[in-house]
């Protein structure tokens, strides 16, 4: 199943600031997006219009040729890992999978996902005794918990090892090869690979 | 189905940070206990006293667990997961309504026969204010978690969130305190929850942007 998203001229605004303006892109099945720019060009901001948090934005997001604008239940084919690991912080791990699942309607089998991210042993532990790269990790699992078409991973790298990156770049492959898209922002030296490159420089306005 | 979903994973949350079921009644019990140390054991009216300290620590113990109603799953960015799953903003935010009403309220409910007996209040009176309470708390948990959506983000929320809240609670602690006045109280939960669900989809819609 091939899916297909299209940005035309894109022009995004937040509190009378314009943010960027005429940004245009397409990303289709299979492939990886790579948002970068300095900080606070609009890396999030884009992120986020796309996912539907920002529903007042000039231009038109397409995604299989219907206009996100318009219908919005197709964003809930859209997954958003932000910067916020939605872990809360006096819980086990288990227990913040559980309150999960329940967001997301499903009740999936999760010890599959538990070994592709490797994070079995951590099942039991307090969310505030992991380490950065372990919380960020565990927020990953929210990409897995049930399918979605399209990933928007904001600064996903940020605090990962170099195995860690190598884990998700893998990952990000596998849900390519059955039809995905993954977008996602960064700024560190190191990149999974990827397909696309949008330069937040050349459309943020200053 | 989703309604159901989002109501157990509040109380499920609830009831994992293991604090927060018990929180309510305690703080009741503990505001009770200070009763007689300030008005000494020897006076008659405890029945009035106890009526009115009911409301004063349910309308306490809202205010003190209110950020657990939006600010908390704000801040580590589990409203953000919630939104995004696309189901409808009113949903969302009946569901962080009657879950913290059942987390906060029933409890307090459950001590008030309790706490009745220690202070000779007799059957009747107790009965009175559980069907008072029942009446009233939801209101009261439904105007805390609008004026706390619509703080959401902003700084000193804390503080606004208090000053506005409390001059708000006064029409359910007035008749509250009243014993035969069930009937106004669910009228005022009523419209608390209209305009409630109105502020609180609107400055969820808001905070979104």
């Amino acid at each position: 199943m091939s899916n297909k998203l299209i940005i035309q001229n894109l022009e995004c605004v937040r509190e009378d600031k314009i943010i960027f303006k005429r940004l245009s892109c397409d990303v289709e099945s299979n492939q990886t997006m790579l948002i970068r720019g300095k900080n606070g060009s609009g890396k999030t901001s884009l992120l986020r219009t796309i996912a539907g948090y920002i529903s007042k934005y000039n231009g038109s997001i397409l995604f299989n040729d219907n206009d996100l604008q318009v219908n919005t239940e197709l964003l809930s084919d859209f997954r958003f890992v932000g910067q916020k690991n939605s872990l809360k912080e006096n819980l086990t791990v288990q227990q913040n999978i559980e309150l999960w699942q329940l967001i997301y309607h499903t009740k999936n089998n999760v010890s599959e996902i538990l070994d592709l991210l490797d994070i079995k042993m951590l099942l039991n532990k307090d969310i505030d005794s992991l380490s950065d790269g372990q919380k960020k990790l565990i927020s990953l699992f929210r990409l897995l918990i049930s399918k979605a078409k399209v990933w928007l991973l904001d600064e996903p790298l940020v605090f990962l090892d170099t195995n860690k990156i190598k884990l998700l770049e893998n990952i990000i492959l596998q849900h390519n090869q059955s039809g995905g898209i993954t977008l996602y922002s960064s700024n560190n030296d190191i990149d999974l690979k990827y397909d696309l490159l949008i330069n937040m420089d050349d459309y943020a306005v200053l | 189905m989703q309604f159901y979903n989002l109501i157990s994973r509040d109380l499920k949350l609830a009831f994992y940070s293991n604090t927060n079921f018990l929180f309510a009644a305690s703080f009741l019990i503990l505001i009770l206990i200070l009763i007689p140390f300030v008005f000494g054991t020897n006076i008659s009216e405890f029945s009035i006293l106890f009526t009115g300290f009911i409301w004063i620590s349910i309308a306490l113990s809202i205010l003190l667990t209110l950020d657990r109603v939006f600010t908390s799953d704000y801040e580590d960015g589990n409203l953000d997961t919630i939104i995004l799953t696309q189901q409808p903003l009113e949903l969302i935010v009946c569901c962080k309504f009657i879950s913290h009403w059942i987390a906060n309220c029933i409890p307090i409910i459950m001590v008030i026969p309790i706490a009745g007996l220690l202070f000779e209040v007799n059957m009747q009176d107790i009965l009175n204010i559980i069907i008072n309470v029942f009446a009233g708390s939801p209101g009261m948990v439904f105007i805390g978690a609008a004026i706390s959506a619509l703080t959401l983000g902003s700084k000193r929320a804390d503080i606004y969130k208090t000053i506005i809240i409390i001059p708000l609670y006064i029409p359910f602690i007035i008749f509250g305190a009243n014993q035969e006045s069930g009937l106004v109280l669910l009228g005022l939960s009523l419209i608390a929850f209209i305009f409630s669900l109105f502020t609180s989809t609107y400055s969820l819609r808001l905070y979104a942007e």
